[in-house]
């Protein structure tokens, strides 16, 4: 196995590795048994399922539509045609969904090399970074599958290529590793660019083959994407402003005639909510409730855990950047640079309006750059003054605890949204049979999928800990 | 300056002990959520409870079981019925707590098309006054085509 500049390799790193697998094996069964309850959505699910069977598959490939995303669509007209009823698709979507959150987690593990027990305290908190970041939340919505948790999961190996000793084929994997992104979700743009700018940073598993081909798919799309006629809407769905969401209506009538303002508020507001948890969805929601002074636990517990980390890797980028001359401190300033570009690139896709869901793609590179970030100050309190020892290890025991809560409250949600999505079973299945009467297929689809939105959950016995009313309604 | 072993050991802890704390509190989560149902606690009323309290999936889960949200039982309730018993159905007990959802639900999944308790049901809903879930009743099903009959 080749090594990584500065990371421990053989037997022992192997033994520090498989602790941190162990440390994430609970939060891992969790995710998907929580998961795996989930019914599929009535809202969207259906709507996506009715596409699948309709539509040819070279439609999926029109650019001229606001979403292009013809490998998601052709993966699941795939699952649709091997499987021999609707259940059995289903069922396959399911699991596939399922795995690939826990694939995510899986690479996450594998990308970071614990060598001593800092690293693997530092390491087992990155876990929970990724799995408690709103980015990663959102996108579990299963769609079913979902578009953002399979680029997560191409980004991953992708980036570990990046900081490996070249190979002849690295140039190829990253081509189709960006094309297959692409393809997935259009935010999968930002993976070529993240290539191609540690490349320049002389990364050594990018050769200028590789970067001149990376930029001349990314140019080559992002043009034909711009010369393919297609109608934008001025605002596609409801907008997050200050305090409140504002319907698309008003949106539309306030801003129509110039939104640029707007565009970039949700810009800001997407990459704001990477780093400090806030606004949500464009809306400050937290900073509402400061005024009013209505603290809810669980948003303090974000905001200020976010805001605090952020903090952390900005010192550690700071380092990364005066040591950037050195091997070590080279893989780190990489790391530091493109996470920086993707989560500003994350919030440029969010101009039209801004969603959790934007941030998947920054999710799992914030949670590398915490695993460093976190490494590093705790080998700087080891080593610093004793005077400050104490209140260093105080501040990483409450960055680390609020983290932890914020990976359970992840499982919290789904069993949340479980319970939501079977109420919308329960209680809008006439009126979207009325709503959309003209579609058959959508109305076999909800007739399909009805059974398994009632099935009664499992689960819902036993009593929670005390500490989880701090979720709220979660 | 290098770190003593106890000093390194004390900062690793303190990243690695919220960590240990929330394997437990995650596997006991997860445990709980991969248990199957526990099998619905029967009784006459138990339906009529339910949409007196407004749980769904409790409903839910006495429906799949076979209750009937339009078989009518006795209610003795100090606000809808004045503390008198009367003879409702679950369904109509949710009409007229305006339970928009509950209503919904029944009338979705559990009560046959052609059930003529629908219609009085209906009939119940036209004589309640304003409520998004009489507007939903009223939108979901016609009045009988004879009328609905006279109050006594």
């Amino acid at each position: 196995m080749e090594a990584t500049p500065g990371i421990e390799t053989g037997r022992r790193g192997r033994a520090w590795h498989a602790a941190l697998l162990l440390l994430s094996v609970p939060l891992g069964v969790a995710l998907a048994v929580a998961l795996w309850r989930v019914p599929y959505a009535i809202s969207e699910t259906v709507a996506v399922l009715e596409d699948v069977q309709r539509q040819n598959v070279l439609s999926f490939f029109d650019l001229s539509h606001a979403y292009v995303r013809p490998v998601f669509y052709a993966l699941l007209v795939g699952v649709w045609t091997a499987a021999d009823s609707l259940a059995t698709a289903v069922a396959w979507m399911k699991g596939l969904h399922v795995a690939t959150a826990l694939l995510v987690v899986g690479a996450f593990v594998a990308l970071v090399r614990p060598r001593n027990a800092l690293s693997l305290g530092a390491a087992a908190v990155a876990v929970t970074v990724l799995v408690g970041s709103p980015g990663f939340r959102d996108n579990l919505e299963n769609l079913p599958l979902n578009q953002m948790l399979l680029v997560m999961l191409v980004a991953l190996p992708t980036w570990a290529l990046v900081e490996r000793p070249r190979r002849w084929w690295h140039g190829l994997a990253f081509v189709a590793a960006t094309a297959l992104a692409i393809g997935l979700k259009e935010q999968g743009l930002l993976l070529g660019v993240a290539v191609v700018a540690a490349g320049l940073m002389r990364a050594p598993g990018v050769s200028r083959g590789a970067m001149v081909a990376l930029t001349a798919l990314v140019i080559a799309y992002l043009g034909l994407r711009i010369l393919t006629p297609g109608t934008w809407e001025v605002f596609m769905q409801d907008v997050g402003l200050g305090f409140r969401r504002m319907p698309r209506q008003e949106a539309l009538t306030r801003f129509g005639d110039w939104p640029y303002g707007v565009y970039l508020y949700s810009m800001t507001s997407t990459a704001l909510r990477v780093l400090f948890a806030e606004p949500t969805d464009g809306v400050f929601g937290f900073m509402r409730q400061a005024l009013d002074g209505e603290y809810q636990t669980w948003a303090v517990i974000e905001v200020l855990s976010s805001t605090a980390l952020t903090i952390v890797i900005g010192w550690w980028g700071l380092r990364a950047w005066r040591e950037r001359h050195s091997s070590e401190g080279a893989t780190a300033w990489r790391l530091a640079v493109v996470t920086g570009l993707i989560v500003a690139g994350s919030g440029a896709f969010g101009f039209n309006f801004t969603r959790d869901r934007f941030g998947g793609l920054a999710a799992p590179f914030y949670a590398l750059c915490a695993f460093h970030a976190l490494r590093a100050a705790a080998e700087r309190a080891a080593q610093g003054r004793r005077l400050l020892l104490w209140p260093a290890v105080v501040l990483l025991l409450a960055l680390a605890g609020a983290w932890q809560v914020r990976a359970i409250g992840t499982v919290l949600y789904l069993r949340a949204t479980a319970e939501k999505n079977q109420r919308e079973w329960l209680i809008d299945v006439r009126l979207r049979r009325a709503t959309f009467a003209d579609r058959e297929v959508y109305l076999s689809t909800i007739d399909a999928l009805v059974e398994q939105g009632l099935r009664p959950l499992s689960g819902r016995g036993g009593r929670d800990p005390r500490w989880y009313r701090i979720f709220g309604s979660w | 300056m290098a770190a003593s072993r106890g000093t390194w050991s004390v900062v690793a802890l303190a990243l690695m002990l919220p960590g240990l704390a929330g394997a437990v509190f995650l596997a006991d989560l997860a445990a709980r959520l991969a248990t199957p149902p526990p099998a619905v606690q029967r009784s006459q009323d138990a339906l009529m409870d339910a949409a007196l309290t407004g749980t769904l999936t409790h409903a839910l889960r006495l429906m799949q079981e076979g209750d009937d949200p339009v078989m009518p039982g006795p209610l003795v309730h100090g606000e809808l019925t004045g503390g008198q018993e009367v003879t409702v159905t679950p369904l109509a007990i949710a009409l007229a707590l305006g339970d928009d959802n509950m209503v919904h639900m029944m009338l979705n999944h559990f009560v046959h098309p052609e059930d003529p308790r629908r219609a009085q049901a209906r009939c119940l809903a036209s004589r309640l006054k304003g409520g998004a879930a009489t507007e939903a009743f009223a939108d979901l099903l016609p009045l009988p085509d004879g009328g609905c009959p006279d109050l006594p």
